[in-house]
């Protein structure tokens, strides 16, 4: 069982938050983005210090700012799934999945990673490297890790964030059946009301940093707020145009954006109507040399027309690619510099259908 | 799918052009002295004599021990600085960081003669080490000294970049799952940062090789103890000519070797940044 409270802020935004969750229970934070999820999350978790807050844990003081007690992150007995899974890119799925079991003898090890590994259907993947991942299979891996060592409490931050809809539905059902397996309190974080639905038990709606609406789910409607969504960046590049074609077995429709086509992931009966596109620029690839016969739906000619070094790091291209606007991409200055490229250059935009965004 | 054609080819941009005549003119600044160096030294007589003889091997050990000393003298001590620098927020952080890159807008000889005032006979720390009848000027100590002085800010900033490049959120999770901050850091940060590590000690080492300045002034150029091949340079030209483009040649050689060396590592794909 989980209970606490956390009272944090950060400039003019304050975080106000109080839970209490059983074994065996999940509870959604649910809410747009900048109402305080993630924060929340990164407080519990130890990732941010809360400057006040009291914390327990199956009956174990973790936090307590009143008295000073600030038991260290290692020894909280916590489980956490980043909305970015961040699976350790430099060992293998087994060694990921086994690095939090220090103090296991190697059969045991062995043989709770094989469990997991089982458990999770993923048992093909135990000597793959993360960058060779699907992002639902990087889902799995890490829900493994964060549960290898029994934790008391696990945290889910957006964990289908970055699965596209129909792997979404499927990992939904597994994670629920995987969830309640595992019979310990389950704190997570969605802006997307399916997956509140899906998976918890009680949701509390978070508003500014605020709890707003709160209670069992399913004797609960969706909130009225309509959170916004929460993987584009403030550099989301818009795009407006008209539906030109449509496959409805695919569920795929071509649209019209200044003369260009491009495919998004969304059925659309009605041809030539008028849609706004949302492109997040990190879901945007870059090919310096034609690309062909890849399975990457939309694949643009365009050249680039500037650059500029933002820091030691990065560099930021600016592409045109026919689209009536600019398009601002940013690449590492290691590869960048590696791949000499010059203005003016020819080069090939790849933007894969589910990650443009229509609305 | 029908794709715009906005590739223009054919006539080059005066941005290009604008570029590219002070690009050849660099390089040839760059190229020309060298590839005279190398033409004159291999075509001189006597260059396996001076290679093998005496003062360059001497010259040779002298580089060796020093420049690897400090090497690793600069990863122990710049590494958790390094690390420090990256993640840490404290007061006064802006001056530590301009303390660390002084050396590197210091003129070398500077730097030597504020190492001899500190560690020579008057020196504050001299003074201690003479009251055990150690001397550290002019010594292969001191040419540890002067190479340190001048080549840790090439390791740290290096290894500084790599540490700051890795999302904290490996880190964070390291943690979670149990691990303290110390294994955290040799299993995590330190693999991340790894190709960045490896660079700064490159760098670092061909610093201390070419090292000349600070060395002279506060060790000396003492054949076979304190001199090092950048220093038997300037002492060859005073014996011949035809000995100081040998060295050169060597110079030159460990030089393209480093630098070939970085290019790997920077194509490491196994050691990139995370």
């Amino acid at each position: 069982m989980s209970v606490g409270w956390i009272k944090h802020s950060i400039g003019s935004f304050e975080l106000d938050y109080k839970w209490d969750v059983s074994n065996g229970e999940t509870l959604a934070l649910f809410g747009p983005s900048g109402s305080g999820k993630s924060l929340t999350l990164n407080l519990l978790s130890g990732f941010i210090t809360p400057q006040n807050a009291y914390f327990e844990l199956d009956s174990t003081l973790l936090v307590d700012t009143s008295k000073g007690v600030y038991q260290a992150i290692e020894k909280r007995d916590i489980g956490y799934v980043p909305q970015e899974y961040n699976l350790f890119p430099h060992l293998s799925v087994e060694k990921n999945i086994e690095y939090g079991l220090f103090n296991w003898k190697e059969f045991q090890k062995n043989t709770r990673v094989s469990e997991l590994l089982h458990w999770l259907q993923i048992e093909d993947l135990r000597f793959r490297s993360p960058e060779t991942l699907s992002a639902g299979q990087k889902q799995r891996v890490a829900f493994a890790r964060s549960i290898a060592r029994k934790p008391k409490l696990l945290l889910l931050d957006e964990p289908f964030a970055n699965l596209d809809e129909s792997l979404r539905n499927v990992l939904r059902q597994k994670l629920r059946e995987e969830i309640i397996e595992l019979s310990i309190p389950v704190i997570f974080v969605s802006h997307d009301w399916s997956d509140v639905e899906a998976l918890a038990h009680q949701v509390s709606v978070l508003s500014q940093g605020t709890i707003v609406d709160g209670g069992i789910v399913g004797k609960f409607h969706k909130p009225m707020i309509e959170p916004s969504p929460p993987l584009v960046s403030e550099n989301r590049i818009m795009l407006y145009g008209n539906v030109t074609q449509t496959d409805r077995d695919g569920h795929l429709s071509t649209c019209s954006v200044n003369g260009v086509s491009l495919i998004v992931r969304q059925s659309i009966v009605n041809t030539g109507k008028e849609l706004s596109l949302t492109i997040d620029p990190r879901d945007i690839s870059l090919s310096f040399d034609r690309f062909v016969n890849s399975t990457i739906e939309n694949v643009l000619t365009g050249r680039i027309i500037g650059s500029a070094n933002l820091d030691s790091l990065q560099t930021e291209l600016t592409i045109d690619c026919g689209l009536g606007t600019d398009i601002n991409i940013m690449v590492s200055r290691q590869l960048f510099d590696r791949c000499g490229v010059k203005p003016d250059q020819p080069v090939w935009v790849l933007v894969r259908a589910h990650d443009i965004r229509v609305k | 799918m029908r794709v715009p054609n906005v590739v223009q080819t054919g006539k080059q941009s005066p941005f290009f052009i604008a570029g590219f005549i002070p690009t050849v003119l660099y390089l040839s600044f760059i190229g020309l002295p060298l590839v005279g160096l190398v033409l004159k030294a291999i075509t001189s007589e006597g260059l396996i004599d001076a290679l093998t003889g005496s003062l360059v091997i001497d010259a040779m050990l002298v580089t060796l021990v020093s420049s690897l000393t400090t090497v690793v003298i600069i990863f122990i001590v710049g590494t958790p600085l390094a690390y420090v620098i990256a993640r840490a927020q404290f007061p006064g952080k802006r001056i530590v960081d301009i303390t660390i890159e002084f050396p590197l807008v210091l003129p070398p000889t500077v730097a030597g003669l504020g190492l001899l005032m500190i560690f020579g006979a008057d020196g504050f720390i001299g003074k201690m080490f003479s009251f055990f009848g150690i001397d550290i000027p002019f010594t292969i100590v001191a040419v540890i000294l002067a190479q340190t002085f001048v080549a840790a800010p090439f390791y740290i900033r290096s290894a500084r970049i790599g540490f700051e490049s890795i999302n904290p959120m490996y880190e964070h999770l390291s943690r979670t799952l149990g691990r303290s901050k110390i294994f955290t850091f040799w299993h995590v940060s330190f693999p991340l940062a790894l190709r960045s590590i490896i660079a700064g000690l490159t760098l670092a080492w061909a610093r201390a090789i070419s090292e000349v300045g600070a060395t002279i002034v506060f060790a000396g150029n003492f054949p076979g103890r304190t001199q090092t091949l950048s220093l038997s340079v300037i002492a060859g030209l005073e014996i011949s000519l035809s000995f100081a483009l040998a060295v050169s040649l060597l110079l030159i050689s460990i030089a393209v070797g480093i630098l070939v060396v970085i290019n790997i590592i920077a194509n490491q794909t196994k050691w990139r940044s995370y």
